[in-house]
């Protein structure tokens, strides 16, 4: 390979660091831990440059998306985590609706309307959904404009509540009988789960950010 | 991954098999990032870009294949070097052998066209 004339990219190195610090500087990574890779990413550039190679060619077109890349790439998406955290909210909500069905003077006793478990559904599915579409969005935004992917979002959004509203019909006039000891294990279920979501999502951030082993 | 200079398909052919060259840079011994690059570059493997390095060693800490840790540089400040964990040499083990599989039939096939040719 014949040798390329060398040029300064300073300049253009300190444009490509700048914007990949401030995209970095909204996300969860800690300031050590973004200095560290900004300057690992400056002496990688640097001895690019030195070679006769440009910043684009050593990240790509998108600085943005390259930083957005190596982000989503540490925290690995978990579907485990998201039905977790719709199971939890789920029990949760069933349950917490139970209890108050049974004390409102609107109340039905023990039974808990149909059409209301759509609720808790919908906000357990919405969880879920919002994280794995942040993640997705987040790992392959270099792929998507921002056009397609607020008309990808708004698509999905309208797809959920479609499909919420058809199990809403159709559960519409049933019911289940939950009786109060059950609406406390619901919760309490419910809450375990949770929890644990948290606890395991806060683990994985400490080891990421090098705080545990 | 890759810029144009290697091309689409040495690219997207790459694309399945990238994380276990890495895997196997970092088995011969601990490297940072510019040294995967340049480690890469030696072996023919222009193609790759050099960006996409550490979002995919990222991944692979984050699977529990490499581990890293940061050592002191005598050029500035400190550099995080990977380094590979016993899951990761299983993972290339097995890389290897689908990949001498698929290879052995790959080159015969492609063979045979030649001949053919």
């Amino acid at each position: 390979m014949e040798p390329r004339p060398r040029r300064s990219y300073g300049a253009e190195i300190d444009v490509q660091i700048e914007r990949i610090d401030r995209y970095w500087s909204k996300r969860d990574l800690t300031t050590a831990e973004r200095y560290e890779r900004l300057d690992e990413l400056r002496e990688h550039l640097e001895r690019a440059a030195a070679e006769g190679r440009s910043p684009e060619e050593v990240l790509g077109p998108d600085p943005v998306a390259f930083a957005a890349e190596w982000d989503a790439a540490r925290r690995p998406y978990s579907w485990a985590g998201a039905v977790m955290i719709f199971l939890g909210t789920l029990l949760l909500s069933v349950g917490a609706y139970a209890l108050i069905l049974r004390v409102v003077p609107w109340g039905e006793g023990d039974r808990v309307p149909g059409d209301s478990l759509v609720v808790g559904v919908a906000v357990g599915v919405a969880f879920g959904v919002f994280g794995a579409a942040q993640d997705a969005f987040r790992a392959y935004r270099h792929r998507f404009s921002r056009r397609s992917a607020r008309v990808g979002a708004v698509l999905g959004g309208l797809l959920l509540l479609l499909g919420l509203g058809l199990v809403w019909t159709l559960l519409r006039g049933t019911g289940i009988s939950v009786p109060w000891p059950a609406a406390v294990v619901l919760i309490v279920l419910g809450a375990a789960l949770t929890a644990l979501h948290v606890r395991w999502s806060n683990r994985a951030r400490a080891r990421r950010r090098g705080v545990t082993s | 991954m890759a810029s144009d200079g290697g091309g689409e398909r040495g690219s997207r052919l790459l694309r399945g098999i990238l994380d276990a060259c890495l895997l196997a840079l970092v088995a011969e011994q601990d490297r940072y990032g510019y040294e995967l690059a340049a480690a890469l570059r030696e072996a023919g493997l222009g193609m790759v870009r050099d960006g996409s390095i550490y979002p995919l060693v990222s991944r692979l800490e984050a699977k529990g294949l490499l581990d890293s840790y940061v050592a002191p540089s005598t050029s500035g400040p400190g550099r995080r070097y990977y380094r590979i964990t016993d899951a990761g040499r299983r993972e290339l083990w097995e890389a290897r052998t689908t990949w001498k599989q698929v290879a052995t039939g790959v080159d015969a096939i492609l063979h045979v066209s030649r001949q053919g040719d």
